[in-house]
């Protein structure tokens, strides 16, 4: 996809008046004609600018491409048909139904699916959305099958005094636009609160999403569940709308237009997807007049745009906003929100609040038991783990850790087979809580095997790991990660979309506990006192002022090596796993790393260091393991280590 | 019990029909990494061409079957400079939806070129053999020796030959494959270029045995997929396996179950083995 | 590759391209001066079934130069809206007729879902609607008395054919019947007539099976079916799925009785099965076939040349009819509304009357292949 640079954006207040100018714009569109078959598209425009925007949901913010959207929208139409015709509901309890099955679909689809990779997630949802299409045209007993379930009365909205009937076109109108205004809403909240902050990272880079402590399958499942919900009120209301619903309703010509819209309109884009949803609806009704060549035409600029102008419609605005903004002379303002495939700054925190709720919020923040006064060693496991713990906020600079348990980690026997080859032999170490440990080896011996199968990143053949007392072999990463084991890369990697700031936001969203993490999805991401001041904290330690709203994914290779090692620390881990945190990085930024890691290491924190450039690993370890070949092949104090013939064989040769 | 047989026969040359779809679909995958939407369309071209050539231009069946798969050999080239070359280093979105617009432009244009109503395509090979009781026809026949063969071929190529071993060097690291000095432009383009001939041999071999429609792709597409997804993304031969299978699953759904039900039990198999097994029953798991 | 310039030049035309298609779509025609009545006509003209509106449109068009020297006071003029054979795409083609084009009847659609997903846009906007090919039944149902008064239905559908063709179907000594039909509200309605109207006539229903819309490989089905040993089978489809059943029935060696509604008589049917001798015996009960006594046929064969398939042939009729309620009513909807309650004309398909719920009755057409060709059996009054 194209990349683009930090572009003017207006405040994010802004972007929400705007919305809300054009609801209200579109609201009296009816006045505007007295020709019904206009506001009848109209009506279809709305009820696809919601399901596409739901389908961007998942698409879109967290980039699985889910083909299985028509069977929330024909669940939600099917409910509301068939309890309107047999029972006479009234849209609430439609509502209602359809938000529970939605939701219950949406999970029973989801857990499988979100197991498989990318291709695989998009044809077996497929095959879930033919599979419902073809259970409404089976079930003849409830769905009556191709009969169709017809002479479905209009919207009943029932209230304490009585109930009405939404019967003019306007009125129906009114209502799917109030839809699509809580699809539209729903958008904008998600990207200011800090789900969307889960959102961006989980559809960036998963692997390193779990790596921070965020559950993959979780966070997709969760914008899955939202999906469902808005595609199946949507589908309530066309029950009504079409009086008549068919297993058509569930048809994959239903996903082929929104993967239209969406594409067209620009993935992630809320402004796009909005404005190809209304293009797709309004285009055909004026391509009447050519119907035979209408899908050919249809095709062919379909294949056209995506391939001159992938980014679609939200490139084409940001073509013209860039062209307006220099023709009135506007000035670079304050980034924006997590719009668009290349989003970029994070909303300014624009005040650091101190009312009840954000006291009660600091207090929930990590997982760790703290306390002002000793290392508690002597505590209890169980003790400590359980989430929820507070920090105490002491004056304006609240301490986010003062101390924490320690935890040993022991490698036994572990082993790690590829094809037939041993990338790890029967490996074992020790490292003890707050020892700093060097694992070096020439290429290809297995260092990095070996953090990968620790840190649950893969799965051992063989062994066992222990964390403290307790076996994390098998353990995912983001459990892992929330109980205090982090990890870097030896490729950097960073949110590449998220600015710096957000990065290492995430980071600590990530390390609360899972109840935790759940519980502050909806608090806005501006609003978030302690963990603004811990990353502004680290930003300035680290030098990285100047680029702190920068996307990350345009820094330097030393930047982001620093940002991910950043993130790393924005909650001290109990052990840290440092994948050649040097690696290619220039004098100046490996003294900055070296620094910490020896700050870290007088703090408490037990890190294994793997590495290559041996000034660096003598110059920190206190302990030094080889491999070579999947083998330890010695052990001990650094200097005696490498005198040892043995490792010198293995990386100069006999 | 004959029927029993006669269903198995049923199910085997209707798997054999998948094979030789999948085939190609799963061939372009597994080197390119794209998934074709447009790929039932190109069996579809491949029937249509066979139709123009017996009665547009008057050829007998078997010179017409092979002119049709030959030009299936232009026509590969000329979807790969105008589409797959652009969108190979593209994001999996761009391939996806820049495939499936071309689905869409190919059954409209032939909608509106030649008409939406069905054709028949006529072949000599209509007399029925009885094999053990079972009635085979000999264009069958035909289908079964061929994907047979396409079996085969597919799997000593990759093996064996140069060019196929090239190929799946590109499939497994395209940048690696570079490295080592293989033109990955020329595999790419033979990839597509094989994968459109396997879709006209399935459309020049199949398209007697019933009607052709500009919507028969459409029609089949969605097997050819579940074949390889079951057979592991890339496995050509998996996927023609796979193909197999769920042929005589579908016929005996029919005959044991319910004929309406017959399609849900088939995806209802496809989703069971993404579920225990999700890089396929022959897959390895993608590199991602 | 084509560099930032000029895919950005690209997308403007593109732009370009869309923004004048929106301006030249948005004349909206006018309403039609008293003595010209605008017909508008509701098929798919697009996707697989693309054909029956080409058929229908046909149709309509010869009834028309037939009218200007039959009914010389009235001009009628057509005008077409692509229903797409969905519901959605009905309640949109009906909206469009209506609204923008502004009709004052419509004709259609051809196809069920689209009729019933227009229907209900017709008593607030008071232009009445006939369908000449919906097999549905609940379009009935909704229709004529306690309910849509507005949409009126000329062809008879399975709930009326059945008790006829269940009789024949006796008569000709079967006593085991196997069903084999679409799975769509075609297939399926029917299927759910003959389940009951079979047994009163004495005749068995042993087996139903299915396929989907676009199968092409009955093999399977038949299979099954075969094994049970039937009398007879009882086939639900188009003519293009006529062709492979002969064709498939003569590939696995059954020579069976075939009763069916799958236009087998039709010439598509008898060119898709390659050798047209395949179908010989079928017994088809039709809504129309080409009989000696319509000379719409050789009209339609001058003017298109070629035999006119049946959807042709039922909107000219259905075009007829509305001339008729003209005749009655008045070149207006309004008029045409009361006119077709008044309609009592004896076609050459049979009687058209429209009873309380808006169905007409023309007559049932049995018709048999012979050595190739299709051959009249008999015309039976269904009233």
């Amino acid at each position: 996809m194209i990349t683009r640079t930090a572009r003017t954006l207006p405040l994010p207040g802004r972007e929400v008046l705007g919305w809300g100018v054009f609801l209200v714009l579109l609201a009296f569109f009816p006045a505007l004609t007295s020709v019904p078959y206009f506001i009848r598209t109209g009506i279809t425009a709305l009820m696809f600018v919601t399901l596409a925007l739901a389908f961007d949901l998942v698409l879109g913010r967290v980039g699985a491409l889910s083909l299985a959207q028509p069977v929330f929208f024909g669940f939600g139409a099917y409910a509301a048909a068939l309890l309107s015709v047999r029972f006479g509901t009234s849209f609430w309890q439609e509502i209602g139904v359809a938000w529970l099955g939605a939701a219950a679909l949406a999970v029973f689809i989801g857990i499988p699916a979100f197991r498989l990779s990318l291709h695989s997630f998009a044809i077996g949802t497929l095959g879930f959305q033919v599979s419902a299409q073809l259970v409404a045209q089976n079930w003849m007993s409830v769905t009556s099958g191709p009969m169709c379930v017809t002479a479905i009365p209009p919207v009943s909205l029932s209230w304490p005094g009585g109930s009405t009937q939404v019967i003019s076109l306007t009125a129906q109108y009114e209502l799917i636009l109030l839809i699509a205004a809580i699809a539209i809403a729903t958008t904008l909240l998600v990207t200011r609160v800090r789900l969307g902050l889960a959102f961006a990272a989980v559809r960036d880079d998963p692997l390193l999403a779990s790596a921070r402590g965020l559950w993959p399958n979780q966070v997709r499942l969760t914008a899955f569940i939202l999906s469902a919900m808005l595609s199946a009120t949507a589908g309530a209301f066309v029950a009504h709308f079409q009086t008549v619903i068919c297993p058509d309703s569930l048809d994959i010509s239903y996903t082929v237009a929104l993967l239209i819209m969406v594409f067209i309109g620009g993935v992630a884009s809320l402004r796009g997807v909005v404005s190809g949803a209304l293009l797709f609806t309004v285009l055909p009704q004026f391509l009447r007049v050519v119907d035979q060549w209408r899908l050919v035409i249809y095709g062919a600029l379909l294949l056209v745009i995506v391939i001159t102008l992938p980014g679609g419609l939200e490139e084409f605005y940001r073509i013209l906003e860039r062209f307006v903004g220099r023709k009135l002379g506007l000035g670079r303002g304050p980034a924006g929100s997590l719009e668009g495939e290349g989003s970029s700054a994070a909303t300014v925190p624009q005040r650091v609040v101190t009312d009840s709720s954000e006291k009660r919020e600091a207090r929930m923040q990590v997982p760790d038991r703290v306390s002002s006064t000793s290392h508690n060693d002597g505590k209890s496991q169980e003790h400590r783990d359980r989430g929820g713990q507070g920090i105490s906020q002491d004056g304006p600079r609240g301490q986010l850790i003062q101390s924490f348990d320690k935890r040993r980690l022991e490698v036994r026997s572990l082993t790690k087979l590829y094809q037939g080859v041993h990338a790890l032999q029967d490996l074992s170490f020790v490292v003890e809580p707050g020892e700093l440990v060097g694992l070096i080896g020439p290429n290809g011996s297995g260092k990095t095997t070996a953090i990968d199968c620790v840190s649950g990143v893969q799965a051992a053949d063989g062994g066992a790991v222990l964390f403290g007392d307790r076996s994390i072999l098998g353990t995912p990463t983001y459990n892992l990660a929330k109980h205090g084991l982090a990890r870097t890369f030896q490729t950097v990697r960073v949110f590449p979309m998220l600015t710096v700031e957000q990065n290492l936001l995430v980071a600590g969203l990530g390390r609360a506990s899972h109840w935790d993490e759940w519980r502050q999805y909806l608090r806005r991401q501006d609003r978030w006192p302690v963990l603004h001041e811990r990353s502004r904290e680290l930003i300035a330690l680290f030098g990285l002022q100047r680029v702190a709203d920068t996307p990350a994914g345009h820094l330097s290779y030393g930047q982001r090596k620093l940002v991910e090692f950043a993130a790393a620390l924005v909650i001290p881990p109990r052990v840290l796993l440092l994948d050649e945190p040097v690696a290619a990085v220039n004098p100046t930024t490996a003294n900055v790393i070296r620094e910490w890691i020896l700050r870290l290491h007088s703090d408490g924190v037990s890190i294994l260091l793997v590495e290559h450039n041996m000034e660096f690993v003598l110059g920190v370890c206190e302990r030094l393991i080889v491999l070579d070949h999947g083998l330890k092949i010695a052990e001990g104090e650094p200097t005696a280590v490498m005198k040892d013939p043995g490792v010198q064989e293995a990386y100069f040769g006999r | 019990m004959q029927v029993l047989f006669d269903q198995l026969m049923n199910g085997l040359t209707a798997g054999a029909e998948i094979a030789l779809i999948a085939a190609g679909l799963s061939l372009m995958f597994g080197v390119l990494e794209i998934v074709n939407f447009a790929h039932g369309e190109l069996y579809m071209l491949g029937a249509i061409f066979l139709y123009i050539a017996e009665s547009s231009l008057g050829f007998p069946y078997r010179s017409a079957a092979v002119l049709s798969v030959a030009t299936m050999l232009p026509f590969g080239a000329l979807f790969y400079a105008v589409v797959v070359h652009r969108i190979l280093n593209r994001g999996w979105q761009v391939q996806l939806v820049a495939t499936l617009a071309v689905s869409v432009l190919l059954v409209n244009l032939v909608i509106v070129v030649l008409g939406a109503p069905a054709k028949l395509v006529p072949s000599p090979l209509m007399t029925t053999y009885v094999i053990g009781g079972m009635r085979i026809s000999e264009q069958r026949i035909l289908v079964l020796i061929t994907a047979v063969i396409a079996f085969v071929l597919l799997f000593c190529f990759f093996r064996f030959a140069k060019l196929g071993k090239a190929m799946r060097a590109v499939a497994q690291n395209r940048e690696a494959a570079s490295v080592v000095g293989i033109q990955t432009e020329r595999v790419g383009l033979a990839a597509v270029v094989a994968s459109c001939l396997l879709a006209g041999v399935a459309g020049a071999t199949i398209a007697p045995l019933y009607n052709v429609q500009p919507s028969m792709g459409t029609a089949v597409i969605v097997k050819a997929f579940a074949a390889v997804i079951m057979g592991g993304f890339g496995n050509v031969t998996g996927a023609i396996v796979s193909a197999v299978v769920l042929g005589l699953v579908e016929a005996f759904s029919i005959a044991y179950i319910a004929s309406d039900y017959a399609d849900l039990v088939v995806f209802g198999v496809m989703i069971l083995v993404l579920v225990v097994r999700p890089q396929g029953v022959f897959g390895r798991v993608v590199r991602r | 590759m084509m560099t930032a310039i000029v895919r950005r030049q690209f997308a403007l035309a593109i732009a370009a391209v869309l923004g004048f298609s929106i301006w030249g779509g948005t004349a909206v025609a006018q309403s039609s001066a008293p003595q010209v009545v605008k017909v508008g006509l509701s098929s798919p003209f697009s996707t697989s079934e693309a054909q029956m509106g080409q058929d229908s449109l046909h149709g309509v068009q010869l009834a028309i130069s037939q009218l200007k020297t039959l009914n010389p006071k009235v001009t009628y003029d057509v005008v077409q809206a692509d229903d797409e054979c969905t519901p959605s795409g009905g309640a949109s083609a009906f909206g469009n007729l209506i609204d923008v084009q502004k009709v004052d009847v419509i004709l259609g659609s051809a196809c069920s879902g689209p009729t019933l997903g227009g229907m209900p846009l017709l008593p607030r906007a008071m232009i009445p609607a006939i369908t000449f090919g919906s097999t549905n039944p609940a379009i009935t149902q909704q229709a004529g008395v306690g309910g849509n008064k507005y949409m009126w239905r000329m062809n008879i559908d399975d709930s009326i054919i059945g008790t006829t063709f269940s009789k024949y179907i006796a008569s000709a000594g079967v006593k085991t019947v196997a069903f084999l039909g679409y799975n769509n509200d075609f297939g399926r309605g029917a299927q759910a007539v003959y389940a009951v109207d079979l047994p009163q006539s004495g005749v068995k229903l042993i087996d139903s099976e299915y396929y989907p819309l676009d199968a092409s490989d009955l093999r399977p089905q038949l299979t099954k079916i075969f094994s049970l040993h039937p009398d007879a089978l009882l086939v639900f489809g188009e003519a293009k799925d006529c062709a492979l059943l002969a064709r498939q029935l003569h590939e696995l060696g059954q020579r069976a009785k075939v009763f069916s509604r799958s236009a087998c008589y039709d010439t598509e049917a008898l060119k898709l099965a390659g050798d047209p001798n395949l179908l010989n015996g079928f017994v088809e009960a039709t809504y129309w076939v080409g009989t000696p006594s319509q000379p719409m046929i050789a009209a339609y064969q001058q003017m298109f040349k070629v035999y006119p398939p049946y959807n042709a042939a039922l909107a000219y009729y259905g075009m007829m009819v509305i001339d008729q309620a003209v005749r009655a009513g008045g070149p207006t909807a309004a008029g045409i509304e009361r006119g077709l309650s008044a309609v009592n004309w004896r076609s050459a398909i049979g009687p058209i009357k429209f009873n309380d719920h808006n169905q007409a009755h023309p007559d049932l057409f049995l018709v048999t292949v012979q050595n190739g060709k299709p051959v009249l059996l008999k015309e039976v009054p269904t009233q």
